[in-house]
């Protein structure tokens, strides 16, 4: 079944939890030894989900998919990268961007546009790739919706 | 590492695909040229180095599986973010004419 957000909980499911495995071993920078995560969300914390490693030391990062809060992002992929996820248009690709949550000196929630998590919806399979157009985007795109306007 | 030195339309070939050409040189900055096959990245290194301190701050060790993700957003105070994004949602209207022409196009 093809992984979409937010959609399961329309086919009668009672929980509003929902997991799936995810195959990173395609890399995440500065994290090249993860093989899996766990893409976990909550119906009621959307936008916003985990994509978190087992165990209890294990890595966490918040993500979400820009599409509706990220205005006029579109993400073009390396040929290279297209070949490993085997993905083949926007409807099986799913875009995962990482979150920034306010730190020491950092008062805003940041989301680093440059280098998206790409999945491959009907696989499961994921990198975090450098999109060929980064030049149009920040790593540190505030999540401020005042800004957008309408 | 391997140290060449170069002068300007000087170049350097890797392997029997990759060929980096010194084009301007000009005080401390130096143009490249590089041709690779289209299947070879070429990233500034700056940006390899910016995703991998971009994860790292972006990275909880050891939380994600205790912590309730509202909790640890209600930090960030992106609860009223959750709130605004879902607001902007409700208004966009699904919309989807594309497909609609597609399906119609099929059953004719």
């Amino acid at each position: 079944m093809k992984l979409k957000i937010g959609e399961e909980s329309l086919h009668g499911e009672k929980s509003a939890q929902h997991s799936h495995m995810i195959d990173v071993s395609g890399g995440l920078f500065g994290f090249p030894d993860i093989q899996e995560m766990e893409l976990f969300y909550d119906q009621e914390e959307l936008p916003f989900m985990w994509l978190r490693e087992g165990g209890q030391e294990g890595l966490a990062f918040i993500v979400i998919e820009p599409g509706g809060i990220i205005p006029d992002y579109t993400v073009e992929i390396s040929d290279n990268d297209v070949d490993y996820l085997k993905v083949s248009g926007a409807d099986d690709t799913m875009i995962l961007n990482i979150v920034t949550l306010p730190s020491e000196g950092n008062s805003k929630i940041s989301v680093n546009l440059v280098g998206p998590v790409i999945v491959n919806r009907n696989t499961l399979v994921a990198k975090q790739c450098i999109i060929n157009n980064h030049e149009k985007y920040s790593a540190r795109h505030i999540l401020d919706l005042a800004d957008t306007g309408e | 590492m391997l140290i060449l030195s170069r002068k300007i339309d000087q170049g350097i070939r890797i392997g029997d695909e990759i060929e980096i050409s010194i084009t301007k040189i000009e005080g401390d900055s130096v143009k490249i040229g590089i041709s690779a096959p289209r299947s070879i990245s070429i990233l500034r290194r700056e940006i390899l180095e910016e995703m991998q301190s971009s994860n790292q701050a972006a990275a909880f060790a050891g939380k994600g599986q205790s912590a309730p993700l509202k909790s640890t957003l209600a930090a960030g105070s992106a609860l009223k973010l959750i709130a605004q994004i879902r607001a902007k949602k409700a208004k966009v209207k699904p919309s989807s004419p594309k497909k609609q022409t597609i399906s119609q196009t099929k059953n004719d």
